[in-house]
C-alpha cells in the first residue's frame, strides 16, 4: 500500500511539475533528430519518429492520461453509486431495468461499443469520457446494489425508516457512509484500468486529439517501431504499467485495511 | 531383299529411336517448363471478394487477377496499352470501338472465351445490380455486343477515347459458370483464364493458388502461390525476416534498416500512383476560400524534409499539380512550391491573417497511408512554426473516410488518391459535385469535359496542361508527395518487379 | 425450473437490448456506400447505390426490416464480401474460441495454484511471485504485450509463428496476450477468497479436528473459494471475446474480432451486428449457466 501510494503520488507530482521538469517543449519537432536512442546527448530517453523529446513527452503525457482517468473514475463513481443505491433501495421495476442495463453493458464487447460511439460522434475528450464511463459505472452499481440490498433489511436502517426518516435521509445518513470504503477501493483499482482503456483506444486510433501527448497515444505511435526503435512504445508503456501497478497496490492496500471482504 | 529388309529394320529402329528421343526430349522440355516451388506473399488485407469484378482494392485484385485476367494491360514505362485477351482495338466511328479478341483461350472449366463472353462481361459491369465498381469508369458506355466470333463492338453515349484504358480493369469472368454458380458460388470457387487457378481459401487468412498448366500466355513458373493477410506492416516485416513468407508489400521506410541487414532479403521499391495531398476546402465559407491563404500554406510545408527524413527518401515531392510523371496529362514544366516559411508568413499577413490569427482544423487517418499520422503531425508542426494555429485530429480509417465523404471534416484533410494513370481520372476527383471533391470551378470542369471527349492525344495533353495550371494557381490542395510502393522480397524469388499501381505481376517470376 | 426459465427470458432481453444499441449507433455513424465505389464516383452513382442497399429509408424502417429478417434467422448480407453476415462470423468463431479457451485454461492454471500457495504460505516468495504475476497481467497494455511477445518469442527465438492460425503453436502467443488481464483479475480474486475462507470457522474446526493441512485446503477451502471466482470467470468471457478484437489485430489472427474490426472500418453494419449478437449470445449463455451452476453447487444460494 505504501509503495502503491508512493508511486501514485510520484505520478501526480510529475503531472503537476511537468513544465519545470521537461528539458524540451514536448511538441517541438526536429525531423533530422528523429529516432535517437535513449542516452543521446540532450535527449536522455531518446526521440520519437518526429524527433520529439521522449522524456518531455512522457512527463507531459502524465497530465492528460491522469486527468482523463481521474475524471472517468469520478464520473463512473457518481453515476454507478447513484444507480446502485436506487436499484438496491427501491428494488422492483427500477432494479430490474437497471440490472438488465448492466447485463447488456457487460454483454456488449466493450471495444466494439467504444469504436461505435467514437465512430458515430467523433473522437475527443468528451466522447472518450463517455465511453470510459459506460464501461465503468457497472462495477459500482453492482457492488453498491448488493450492499444496499443487504443493509436495507438490517436493524439500523429499519429503525431509521420506522421513526419516519425520509428515503433521502436514510440513504445519505445511514447507508452511504457504510459504502464509502467499497467506493474508495473500487476507485483506486479502476484508476489503473481507465489508464489502460484510454491507451487501448488510442492504439485503435480512437483516442485524443493527436497533438495532445498521452501515454496511450505515444505507445500506439511507437508500435511500428518496436523492432527498430523499441524505446518509443516501450517507455510510455512502462509509464502506464508503473502507474497501473501503483494504483492497483494502493487499491489492494486500502481494501485490506477497510473492507477485506469486498470483491470487484 | 536382304538389303531391303535391312533398310526397313534400320529405318524402323531409327523411327523408334527418333520417337523415343522425341518423347524423352518432350518430357525434358516439359520438366523444364513445368512450374515449381512455392511462393508466399504477405499483403495488408484479406480479399473481401474473390470476384475480381467486384473490387477496387488493389490487395484484393492482386489475388483475384491471377485467376481472372484483364482484357488489356497497361505499360507504365511507355504509357501504352498492351494486348492481353484483346488483340487490337480501333474506333470505327467516334462512339464505337471495335475490339479484336484472342482466339483459342479457354477458362479452366473448359468454357471457351469469345466475343459473346467478352460482351457479356462488359454488360455485366454496366448492370447496376451487379455492383461492379468499374461501372463508374464505364459510365459513358452504352452497351457491348459480339459482331463476329472474336469481334466485339462497344458503343458509348459520347466519344470515349479512354475506353481501352478503362478496359485494362475489365477482368473476364466465364459467362456460363457465372450463370450456373451465381455470384456467390463464383466468389467461393472462382474460375478464370489467368495464369493461376484457385485452390482454397481460409477466410481472413490466406488464399492458395496453383499454376494453370493450360495457360495460353507465358507459362507460370511457380507451382503454388499463397497470399496471406497480415494487417500490420511491422508484422509483415517480421514474417519476412523469419522466412514465413517470401514477399511482403506496403512496408514502411522505417522498417527497412531491419530488412536490409538481413542476408536473404532485398528491397524492391518504385514510385506509386498514390499521390498525397492536404485537401483545402474551398466550398465552405472560411479563410481557405482565399487563394492567397491556400498558396501560402503550400509554401509553408517542407515537402523535401518530409520525403528525405520521414520517408527516408521513399517519396517524391509533387511538382505543384495533382499529377506525377506516371499520369497522362502531367505538366513537366511546373515545379513544386519551394519551402519558404518567410514568404508564407508574409502572404498570410497580406491575406489578413497576421501573426497567429489563422486557426485551422486538420484531419488525418491513421494506418492507411505510409506514415500518415506522422506526416500529418509534421505538417501541423511546420504550420504552427509560421504562426498558424492548427488542431490535428487523427481518426481510424473507417471513421475518417465516412466522415470525409459526408463532408464533415475540414477545412484541412490529409488524404491520398490513386487512380488509373490518366489526368481524366485523377483530376476528375475535384470536379464540382464529385463525392470526394471539396472544390468547384466551372472553367476547370469545362476543360476536363472537353478533354474527356478529345480523341487526339496531343490535343488532350494540351487541355490537361491548362487544367494543371488552374490547379497550380488555385491550389485546392497542399501538394505533398508521391508515395513509393515498397516490397521486401526474399532472394530466393527471381524476376519480380514492383509496379506503380501496386499490382503483383507474376509473369516470369520464379522461386529457387 | 421457473428460475431457469426467467433467467433465459432475461438473457434474450439482454441480447435484444444490445442489438438495438449497436444497430442505432452503427446507422447513425453514416452509411458505407461511397466506401464501396471508386474515388471517381459521382453523387448520382452514390445515391443509386444507397437506394439499391436500402439506406435511403428512415432508420426505424431499416430497423423494423432488420428485426423482421433477424426473427427469420437472416442477419443480412455483408456489403463488402456479399456473403451472409452470420455465416462469416460463425466461420471465424472457432478461431476466436481457441484463443479464448487457451486464455481461460491459462487463467485457471495460474489462478488456482497461486491461490493455494497464497492461502497455505501467505507472505512466502511464491505468494509474492503470484501476486506479482497477477498485478503484471492486470497492468500491462494488451497491444504492447502482444507486440513484445512476437518480437521475443517469434522473431528472435522463433519458437512460435509470427502470424496467422493453423495449430496449437499459432494459439499460444495470442492466447497469452488475450488472457493476461483476466488471469490477473482472477488470480487476485482466488487469492483473497482463499485467505478469507481460511479464516472461516468451519475450517478452523476442520484443522482443530486434526485433518491434514493439504486435505483441508483442497477439500474444504478450495471449493468455497472457487465459487466467487466462477462468477468472475463467467464475466471475463465477455471481456475476452471483446479483447480478441485487439489481440487478433496484433497477431494477424483470423478470428471474428479481426473480422469485426475490419467490418467497423468499412462500415459493414450487418457483419458488426452479427458479431455483436454472437458475442452477446455467448456471454449471456455463459453467465446464465454460471448462475445456474452456482445455485446447484452451493444450495445456500437461493433466488427470490
Amino acid at each position: 500500500m505504501l509503495v502503491g501510494g508512493a508511486i501514485v503520488l510520484l505520478v501526480v507530482l510529475t503531472a503537476v511539475f511537468a513544465g519545470t521538469l521537461s528539458p524540451h517543449d514536448p511538441e517541438a519537432q526536429s525531423l533530422v533528430a528523429r529516432l535517437l536512442p535513449p542516452g543521446s546527448p540532450s535527449y536522455p530517453l531518446g526521440t520519437d519518429a518526429l524527433g520529439r523529446d521522449l522524456l518531455s513527452q512522457i512527463l507531459f503525457g502524465s497530465r492528460i492520461s491522469l486527468d482523463i482517468a481521474v475524471r472517468a473514475v469520478v464520473l463512473s463513481m457518481l453515476i454507478g453509486t447513484a444507480l446502485g443505491l436506487a436499484s438496491g433501495y427501491y428494488g422492483g421495476v427500477i432494479d430490474s431495468i437497471l440490472m438488465r442495463l448492466a447485463d447488456a453493458q457487460l454483454a456488449i464487447p466493450y471495444l466494439v461499443l467504444a469504436i461505435a460511439i467514437v465512430a458515430t460522434f467523433g473522437a475527443g475528450v468528451v466522447h472518450l469520457l463517455i465511453v470510459m464511463v459506460l464501461g465503468g459505472w457497472v462495477y459500482y452499481a453492482r457492488v453498491i446494489r448488493s450492499s444496499t440490498l443487504a443493509m436495507r433489511s438490517m436493524e439500523f436502517v429499519q429503525a431509521a425508516t420506522a421513526v419516519g426518516a425520509s428515503d433521502a435521509r436514510t440513504v445519505v445518513r445511514h447507508i452511504l457512509p457504510n459504502l464509502l470504503s467499497s467506493v474508495i477501493v473500487i476507485s483506486t483499482l479502476q484508476l489503473g484500468q481507465m489508464i489502460l482503456i484510454a491507451a487501448t483506444l488510442s492504439f485503435l486510433g480512437l483516442g485524443l486529439p493527436a497533438n495532445v501527448p498521452s501515454w496511450g497515444g505515444m505507445a500506439a505511435d511507437g508500435e511500428d517501431y518496436l523492432a527498430t526503435a523499441w524505446w518509443i512504445a516501450t517507455l510510455p508503456g512502462m509509464a502506464i504499467f508503473i502507474t497501473t501497478i501503483g494504483s492497483n497496490y494502493l487499491g489492494d492496500g486500502i481494501r485490506e485495511a477497510l473492507d477485506p471482504k469486498l470483491r470487484i | 531383299m536382304d538389303s531391303v529388309r535391312k533398310t526397313v529394320r534400320l529405318a524402323t529402329v531409327l523411327v523408334v529411336l527418333v520417337a523415343l528421343w522425341g518423347v524423352l526430349a518432350g518430357t525434358a522440355a516439359f520438366s523444364q517448363n513445368a512450374a515449381s516451388g512455392t511462393l508466399r506473399i504477405a499483403q495488408g488485407i484479406y480479399p473481401e471478394t474473390l470476384n475480381a469484378g467486384r473490387s477496387t482494392v488493389q490487395d484484393t485484385l492482386n489475388v483475384d487477377t491471377q485467376i481472372n485476367e484483364p482484357l488489356m494491360n497497361f505499360n507504365y514505362k511507355t504509357h501504352e496499352i498492351l494486348p492481353n485477351l484483346a488483340l487490337s482495338w480501333k474506333l470505327s466511328n467516334p462512339t464505337t470501338w471495335v475490339i479484336q479478341l484472342r482466339e483459342g483461350v479457354t477458362f479452366t472449366n473448359g468454357e471457351p472465351f469469345n466475343a459473346e463472353v467478352a460482351a457479356w462481361n462488359v454488360n455485366w459491369v454496366l448492370d447496376p445490380a451487379n455492383k461492379a465498381p468499374l461501372t463508374t469508369d464505364l459510365a459513358l458506355v452504352q452497351s457491348a455486343k459480339a459482331t463476329g466470333p472474336y469481334t466485339m463492338e462497344v458503343v458509348s453515349k459520347q466519344p470515349f477515347p479512354n475506353l481501352p484504358l478503362a478496359l485494362t480493369r475489365l477482368y473476364l469472368l466465364p459467362e456460363k459458370y457465372m450463370q450456373t454458380a451465381g455470384a456467390d458460388g463464383f466468389a467461393k470457387q472462382p474460375i478464370g483464364s489467368g495464369p493461376y487457378e484457385f485452390v482454397s481459401a481460409t477466410n481472413g487468412q490466406s488464399v492458395a493458388l496453383k499454376a494453370n498448366p493450360h495457360y495460353w500466355g507465358h507459362a507460370p513458373e511457380i507451382a503454388n502461390v499463397t497470399f496471406y493477410a497480415i494487417p500490420q506492416a511491422a508484422q509483415r516485416a517480421n514474417a519476412l525476416a523469419t522466412g514465413e513468407v517470401e514477399m511482403a508489400n506496403h512496408l514502411t521506410p522505417d522498417l527497412l534498416p531491419l530488412l536490409t541487414s538481413h542476408p536473404n532479403i532485398a528491397i524492391a521499391a518504385i514510385p506509386s500512383l498514390r499521390l498525397m495531398f492536404v485537401v483545402l476546402d474551398t466550398t465552405k465559407p472560411g479563410p481557405l476560400q482565399n487563394t492567397k491563404v491556400r498558396l501560402a500554406l503550400n509554401y509553408a510545408v517542407d515537402k523535401q524534409a518530409i520525403v528525405k527524413d520521414l520517408l527516408r527518401g521513399y517519396g517524391r515531392p509533387l511538382p505543384g499539380q495533382p499529377l506525377s510523371p506516371e499520369y497522362f496529362g502531367f505538366d513537366g514544366t511546373l515545379k513544386a512550391f519551394p519551402y519558404n516559411p518567410t514568404l508564407a508568413k508574409q502572404m498570410l499577413a497580406e491575406a489578413g491573417y497576421p501573426g497567429s490569427a489563422l486557426h485551422l482544423e486538420f484531419y488525418a487517418p491513421q494506418g492507411r497511408y505510409t506514415n500518415d499520422a506522422e506526416i500529418a503531425k509534421a505538417i501541423t508542426g511546420q504550420l504552427q512554426a509560421i504562426g498558424v494555429q492548427v488542431t490535428l485530429h487523427v481518426f481510424d480509417w473507417g471513421t475518417f473516410i465516412t466522415q470525409f465523404l459526408q463532408k464533415k471534416l475540414g477545412p484541412m484533410v490529409f488524404i491520398g488518391y490513386s487512380t488509373q494513370p490518366d489526368a481524366d481520372f485523377q483530376l476528375g476527383i475535384v470536379r464540382c459535385g464529385q463525392v470526394y471533391s471539396y472544390y468547384c470551378s466551372t472553367d476547370f470542369d469545362a476543360l476536363l469535359n472537353k478533354a474527356t471527349g478529345t480523341v487526339d492525344n496531343t490535343a488532350r495533353q494540351a487541355l490537361y496542361r491548362q487544367a494543371d495550371l488552374i490547379m497550380h494557381n488555385t491550389a485546392p490542395y497542399i501538394f505533398l508527395h508521391q508515395e513509393y510502393t515498397i516490397w521486401g522480397v526474399s532472394k530466393t524469388v527471381r524476376g519480380f518487379a514492383p509496379l506503380p499501381d501496386e499490382r503483383v505481376d507474376l509473369t516470369g517470376v520464379s522461386v529457387h | 425450473m421457473a428460475f431457469v426459465l426467467r433467467r433465459l427470458v432475461q438473457a434474450l432481453l439482454t441480447v435484444f437490448l444490445t442489438l438495438t444499441v449497436v444497430f442505432i449507433l452503427a446507422h447513425l455513424s453514416g452509411n458505407p456506400v461511397a466506401l464501396y465505389l471508386p474515388v471517381t464516383a459521382s453523387t448520382e452513382q452514390v445515391h443509386a447505390m444507397e437506394h439499391l442497399l436500402g439506406f435511403d429509408r428512415p432508420i426505424y424502417v431499416q430497423y423494423a426490416a432488420y428485426l423482421w429478417s433477424a426473427a427469420h434467422g437472416d442477419l443480412g448480407t455483408s456489403f463488402s464480401q456479399n456473403l451472409p453476415a452470420l455465416q462469416l462470423v460463425l466461420e471465424r468463431l472457432p478461431n476466436t474460441l481457441y484463443i479464448t479457451l487457451f486464455a481461460l485454461v491459462m487463467m485457471i492454471a495460474v489462478a488456482i495454484p497461486f491461490g493455494i500457495v497464497a492461502a497455505t504460505r501467505s507472505g512466502s516468495a511464491a505468494d509474492f511471485l503470484g501476486s506479482g504475476v497477477a498485478v503484471f497481467g492486470q497492468s500491462v497494455p494488451v497491444f504492447w504485450l502482444g507486440l513484445v511477445l512476437v518480437l521475443v518469442f517469434a522473431v528472435r527465438l522463433r519458437w512460435f509463428p509470427t502470424f496467422g492460425s493453423g495449430g496449437l503453436s499459432h494459439i499460444v502467443l495470442p492466447g497469452v496476450t488475450l488472457g493476461a488481464y483476466s488471469m490477473g483479475v482472477v488470480t487476485r480474486l482466488v487469492r483473497s477468497s482463499m485467505l478469507e475462507v481460511f479464516q472461516a470457522d468451519f475450517l478452523r474446526t476442520a484443522r482443530a479436528k486434526g485433518l491434514p493441512h493439504l486435505r483441508v485446503t483442497l477439500k474444504h477451502a478450495l471449493p468455497n473459494a472457487i465459487l466467487p471466482a466462477l462468477t468472475m470467470i463467467g464475466l471475463q468471457v465477455a471481456y475476452l471475446l471483446g479483447g480478441a478484437v485487439v489481440t487478433e489485430q496484433v497477431f494477424a489472427y483470423p478470428g471474428m474480432g479481426q473480422l469485426a474490426l475490419q467490418a467497423i472500418n468499412s462500415r459493414d453494419f450487418n457483419v458488426v451486428q452479427a458479431f455483436v449478437i454472437v458475442v452477446a449470445a455467448i456471454t449471456v449463455l455463459v453467465n446464465t449457466t454460471t448462475d445456474i451452476t452456482y445455485g446447484w453447487i452451493d444450495p445456500r444460494v437461493t433466488y427470490e
